[in-house]
């Protein structure tokens, strides 16, 4: 498995989301990764919103490079699974130490 | 600076608290790493840039200037001290990297992905290192002003040329970005009361009177003072103050306010009065004391000290032993000897030319010359010495007290220790399962959910295929009639044709 670094700009892990309106919010950006399967890279963030139960939402978006800038997308179906999928593995693994 | 990125769609999901504790700390892990690799690049580039110094320094090592060449020596030590400090950093850092990245590919485990780190805070280290490099280029090829190491006045402007010999390059202190440890000031005896500061009591030189009463409850009660020996038992237990113990045969030192009634005024102006009285006596020209005659009147009323009294025996044979020469001994001499009433008596007779003297006499004689009798002392010292004792054992109480106290603060402090100890391994335990039951939970949820997704679907196929068999029913039934009209059409045919 390649764990080199490579990638873009992301310090202290805060990623400023630009709304449709240009409203800019900051969230703190939890897991950043390419899949080597399709060069794909995704981009776990949160706001930290918290719901009467105390269960966080955490945001996954494709990281995709649209000229000189970057776009969070939607995740397709087939894709989100395999998000999910590597999001349990990582808790589950964590969890273990 | 943030990232910027144009938000188009995400999806979201929710996680407990522990499954964000996890992924955070995943997160934070690779923060350390990142931060790590920063360091490593640095140290790498510092090494490199002390080894050139070293490099340059070395020749001058034989220089024929003794003084430079010992300058030079001892900068290079210095680079060597330095330079093992760095690579001890770094084989840390390099160790602590190691850990951190096995870490990580053990919770990756066998998923098909790469991380994508903060770049930029990589960039930043190689810019860094990069920019380190270009100084120690600069080092190797430029005149250095040696700004850090020597005072403005001594620097020498050297022009720049590239081809100048390394060996003019000014040797960079490296004691100078370290403080140095021999520069600390430190100062053990301050911690200690110097033992010259002690104030010394005149009177602790002095041996204890007899007539002190010794309390017995000093040698029972240490037992009860001894504080218990610290084992791993009773740890937490040190978290209390012990209350100090002050040891009870020390009350009557440190304590005794006796001090306050013979000062060193009042043996001064006992000395004075002995000066006086032998003056007096050399005025009037002493013959050889003869025994004393009535010795065998001390009666007095010394039973009140029990510790100092004479002997009862006769006194007169213990004169007769001790007694020297009159000549030799003066007044405070006297007051030497355990049964020198009978002394003052010959000495009042000596001096003040009676034929004898009574108690009353002594008395107002002692009253007269400003004397306080032994009795007298013995007496005050004993009324002191029971006050102390009172007041010491008033004090023993208190501290037994306050043992108890301590005691019973110090179980109750570890039955609640205990306790809290047992609370909070439930509480953990309670936690790991209600997270254990979260998972499951959100596992269950995200099935559930699956499992919704896919009836919908199945239901969405369900509507379509009975729109389709309602259309195929309707065309089926539409057919059935067409083909039942032709054929009673046919069959009506027919029986036309038949009839």
């Amino acid at each position: 498995m390649n764990n080199r670094m490579e990638g873009h700009v992301m310090k202290d892990n805060k990623l400023q989301v630009v709304g449709e309106q240009g409203e800019i919010t900051n969230a703190d950006v939890l897991l950043h990764y390419k899949n080597n399967a399709n060069n794909k890279e995704y981009v776990l963030y949160t706001f930290h919103e918290l719901d009467e139960q105390s269960m966080e939402t955490i945001h996954a978006s494709a990281l995709v490079l649209d000229g000189d800038n970057y776009k969070l997308e939607k995740i397709p179906d087939n894709e989100w699974t395999e998000v999910k999928d590597v999001m349990r593995e990582i808790i589950r693994n964590e969890e273990g130490r | 600076m943030s990232m910027k990125a144009l938000h188009t769609g995400d999806n979201p999901v929710k996680v407990t608290g522990s499954m964000m504790q996890n992924l955070v700390k995943f997160n934070a892990r690779e923060d350390k790493i990142a931060q790590l690799d920063a360091q490593i690049s640095e140290f790498e580039n510092n090494l490199k840039d002390l080894e050139t110094q070293k490099s340059e320094l070395l020749p001058q090592t034989t220089n024929e200037d003794r003084k430079t060449a010992k300058e030079a020596t001892k900068d290079i030590k210095g680079i060597d001290k330095e330079m093992s400090n760095i690579e001890h950093q770094k084989s840390k850092a390099d160790s602590e990297r190691e850990k951190l990245i096995n870490e990580r590919t053990s919770v990756l485990g066998g998923l098909n992905v790469s991380l994508v780190a903060n770049e930029d805070k990589e960039n930043d280290a190689n810019a860094l290192s990069a920019e380190l490099n270009d100084v120690s280029f600069d080092v190797n090829q430029m005149p250095v002003m040696p700004e850090a190491t020597e005072p403005a006045s001594e620097v020498t402007p050297v022009m720049p040329e590239a081809t100048e010999p390394a060996s003019e390059v000014t040797p960079v202190m490296p004691e100078a970005t370290e403080p140095a440890p021999e520069a600390m000031p430190v100062m053990p005896e301050a911690t200690e009361p110097a033992p010259e500061a002690m104030p010394v009591m005149p009177e602790a030189t002095e041996p204890a009177p007899e007539a002190m009463p010794v309390m017995p409850e000093t040698e029972e009660s240490a037992p009860e003072v001894t504080v218990a020996p610290k084992t791993e038992e009773n740890k937490p237990w040190d978290a209390i103050p012990e209350i100090p113990i002050v040891p009870i045969y020390d009350f009557d030192e440190k304590t005794e306010p006796k001090k306050e009634s013979i000062t060193p005024d009042t043996i001064k102006a006992i000395d004075d009065i002995i000066n006086n009285a032998n003056k007096k006596k050399e005025e009037v020209d002493i013959e050889p004391m003869p025994v004393a005659k009535e010795v065998k009147k001390q009666e007095e009323p010394k039973a009140e000290v029990k510790a100092e009294e004479p002997k009862k025996e006769s006194a007169k044979e213990d004169i007769d032993d001790e007694m020297p020469e009159i000549k030799d001994i003066t007044l405070k001499d006297y007051i030497k000897f355990p049964n020198y009433q009978a002394w003052l008596f010959t000495f009042a007779e000596d001096v003040y030319k009676k034929e004898s003297f009574t108690t009353k006499d002594i008395l107002a004689l002692e009253k007269k010359e400003g004397f306080v009798s032994e009795r007298r002392f013995n007496t005050g010292r004993a009324k002191q010495a029971i006050a102390l004792t009172n007041e010491n054992n008033k004090l023993i109480d208190k501290t037994r007290e306050a043992i108890v106290a301590r005691n019973a603060s110090q179980i109750l402090a570890k039955n609640l220790t205990d306790e809290l100890n047992d609370t909070k391994m439930k509480l953990d335990d309670l936690t790991d399962k209600y997270e254990n039951q979260s998972n499951k939970l959100a596992d269950t949820e995200k099935e559930l959910a699956d499992t919704k997704d896919v009836l919908a679907q199945t239901k969405e196929e369900l509507e379509k295929t009975q729109k389709e068999l309602t259309t195929f029913q309707n065309t089926f039934n539409k057919m059935r009639g067409i083909i039942e009209n032709n054929a009673s059409g046919e069959g009506a045919a027919k029986k036309k044709t038949n009839n």
